[in-house]
């Protein structure tokens, strides 16, 4: 069977149905990749359920992440498509591959599980209503004073971290001369060089990698540190943010291009619960063992934890020798550290701080003293030279 | 498909189904494939075997920060420019100089034109490699190239393509990469192959090595790669040369002497190949 001629009727509205399905799932696929899937499938057999899979998985993943996720999607859809105008016409596919445990365990919460699309051309799932109350993380709004406080912390950051120049040039006033520019400027004015062009290498941008503790300890302060995460987002184009507990999982796409309100949205209703306990250390083995080639020598770590870890301090210990190692600068912000009496306790802390090179609070974004020198030396960080004490640490204003 | 993979297999590349599905949409429906994946697993090889398996010429555009128009689009020679303007401003008005020196006789292709402009009997494959390694301008600066095939030079207007390239971008994912640009490719992941997978590759690319060595080697590298602390992971390429060295050096069994000298080349990272040297290699070895 093709999606052409006289069956091209019944299959695109089923195709249609799939894609906003992806969508209900938080998948962003537009109207030109289901195009694309579209065409696609013109070249292929929908009855061959392998080519029909990777047809749709080309068009319309984006990111490794999304090829499996988006593969585990299409199994559920297809396999249990009940088509709305005939009602009990499901497409002639053969038996879906197994899901992973818990999404079998959630399966089968509702049964029986049915697909298709409402006369309102919705597409109804039996186990998801978007009625259903969030199992997530509720993450509720900051006021606008604070949150326009911590963007203001955020871009004192960012001047700092962007201090390198990158091997980009552009047009200056002064600098090397510009040959080329020069030749082409020269051309106006019959071949004479009169004028000189110059040019000059120009900032590079920083990278940043957030890597946000989501678990039951830090339930207390996740509005402040949301808002710290999605200005971190908002103001640092070239960010990647990660969110662990007992497993660590990004959440970029929750944020990038969002609103605040927005980006709490998403985050609140598809940031799964991490189940109780943090394991921080594992976390961030995992989170090398995966995303290791994000960390270099311009790239800025964050971690937001309260560090208190259930497992091993070993892995904690040794993840963050690395990524120490790694990248340019590693900050630890400890939703506690605002606490004058704070001090770093935890087992989780002590493994962590001999590898972190400042130590902030959330407040420190928000305070236009926060980054300075007393202030962060008295928290001991271990700054790996008097040269980054000059770059990180701005004076107060 | 069929005939796409049957020319792989004969250039010598194990692709597996997803691999010649995403090559061949990307030629039918003339879209770009974006190629992510982990260092070293075939990413580059991909577009070098569609070209020598569509018999084209291929185009390389090798990105690296601070790539731009100059040097991916064109340039205008002008030295030539300067010297035409000195010799023929005697004899020409200035109108038909400006022609003259603004014309595909002055200008110097770079690959995204070389690629456009390309006068053989098929369309080239053009490989834009490691784009995550260029900065977001550059993608800019892809995006009217991806989308519509063409190339607007200021002086001489918009250059379209005679036949529409096939393109292949890979990455290795040291960054995201814009929505935009990824909109406008079909997408491919290739991950790290399955032992099986591994052993075809090492038969198919390094011709009489013993099926029991292929599967030791196979073996060892797959447990390396399956340590969750290491920094660097060897990638095929990684699998590949070790198993040439191992050929060139006339070993036909792994043991332990011949692995720690030739280690370098599947472990090259140094607080790997420490973690290795400081008990992990015997571990390794021993479960071999």
């Amino acid at each position: 069977m093709r999606p052409g001629g006289s069956k091209n009727a019944t299959f695109i509205p089923r195709l249609a149905g799939f894609v906003q399905f992806l969508r209900l799932q938080g998948f962003s696929v537009g109207t030109g990749a289901a195009l694309d899937c579209a065409r696609a499938l013109r070249e292929n057999s929908i009855l061959d359920r392998g080519s029909f899979r990777s047809a749709c998985l080309i068009t319309m993943a984006k990111s490794p992440e999304d090829v499996t996720r988006l593969g585990d999607a299409f199994d559920l859809y297809w396999s249990t498509y009940i088509d709305p105008a005939e009602g009990k016409t499901p497409l002639a596919v053969s038996a879906p591959r197994s899901l992973p445990q818990e999404e079998i365990a959630s399966a089968t919460e509702t049964t029986p599980m049915r697909i298709g699309v409402d006369g309102g051309g919705v597409v109804r799932v039996g186990r998801y209503s978007p009625d259903a109350p969030s199992t997530g993380h509720e993450v509720t709004p900051l006021g606008r004073g604070r949150l326009l406080a911590i963007r203001s912390g955020v871009r004192r950051l960012r001047r700092q971290m962007a201090t390198r120049p990158g091997r980009r040039e552009g047009p200056a006033r002064h600098g090397a001369i510009d040959f080329s520019a020069t030749a082409r400027h020269s051309l106006r004015q019959g071949g004479e060089w009169i004028e000189l062009r110059f040019r000059r290498r120009r900032k590079r941008l920083a990278e940043l990698v957030v890597l946000w503790d989501v678990s039951g300890s830090m339930r207390d302060h996740e509005t402040t540190l949301f808002a710290l995460v999605h200005a971190l987002q908002r103001g640092i184009r070239r960010t990647r943010v990660f969110a662990f507990g007992t497993r660590i999982e990004e959440v970029t796409n929750l944020l990038r291009g969002r609103s605040y309100a927005h980006a709490a949205q998403a985050i609140s209703s598809s940031l799964q619960p991490m189940g109780g306990g943090t394991r921080i250390g594992i976390c961030l083995v995992d989170f090398l063992r995966r995303h290791a080639q994000l960390v270099n020598g311009r790239t800025t770590v964050v971690v937001l934890s309260d560090g208190w870890d259930l497992g091993d301090t070993a892995h904690l210990s040794e993840a963050l020798r690395r990524i120490h190692r790694l990248s340019h600068l590693l900050v630890w912000v400890n939703p506690h550290a605002d606490d004058p009496r704070f001090e770093p306790a935890t087992a989780g802390m002590q493994a962590a701080l001999p590898h972190v090179d400042l130590l902030l609070g959330p407040a420190d974004f928000e305070s236009r003293t926060g980054f300075a020198a007393e202030r962060v030396a008295a928290r001991h960080p271990n700054l790996r030279s008097a040269g980054w004490r000059k770059a990180y640490i701005a004076a107060p204003r | 498909m069929d005939a796409l993979l049957a020319k792989f297999v004969q250039q010598r590349y194990i692709a597996d189904r997803s691999i010649g599905m995403a090559a061949y949409l990307a030629l039918r429906m003339d879209k770009p494939l974006l190629v992510e994946g982990e260092p070293g697993c075939g990413k580059t090889e991909i577009a070098r075997t569609l070209a020598a398996a569509l018999e084209t010429d291929l185009i390389r555009l090798q990105c690296y920060e601070g790539l731009d128009a100059d040097a991916t689009l064109y340039q205008w020679n002008h030295p030539k420019q300067l010297l035409t303007i000195r010799i023929e401003e005697a004899r020409k008005d200035a109108k038909s100089l400006e022609r003259e020196i603004f014309s595909a006789e002055f200008l110097l292709k770079r690959p995204l034109l070389q690629a456009l402009t390309h006068e053989g009997p098929r369309a080239p494959v053009l490989l834009i490699d490691e784009i995550d390694r260029a900065d977001e301008e550059f993608e800019g600066l892809l995006l009217e190239f991806l989308s519509d095939f063409q190339i607007t030079i200021p002086e001489m207007g918009t250059i379209r393509a005679k036949r529409v390239p096939h393109v292949v971008i890979t990455s290795n994912r040291t960054r995201e990469l814009s929505d935009a640009l990824k909109r406008r490719c079909l997408y491919l992941y290739i991950g790290y192959p399955s032992r099986a997978k591994e052993i075809e590759i090492l038969h198919a690319k390094v011709p009489g090595l013993g099926d029991q060595f292929a599967e030791e080697i196979a073996g060892f590298v797959q447990r390396v790669r399956a340590e969750a602390d290491f920094v660097k992971r060897p990638g095929i390429s990684e699998t590949l040369e070790w198993a040439s060295a191992l050929m060139a050096l006339g070993t036909t069994k792994l043991d332990r002497d011949i692995v720690e000298q030739t280690l370098g080349l599947v472990v090259k990272d140094a607080q790997d190949l420490q973690t290795m040297q400081s008990g992990r290699l015997g571990t390794l070895l021993g479960s071999t």
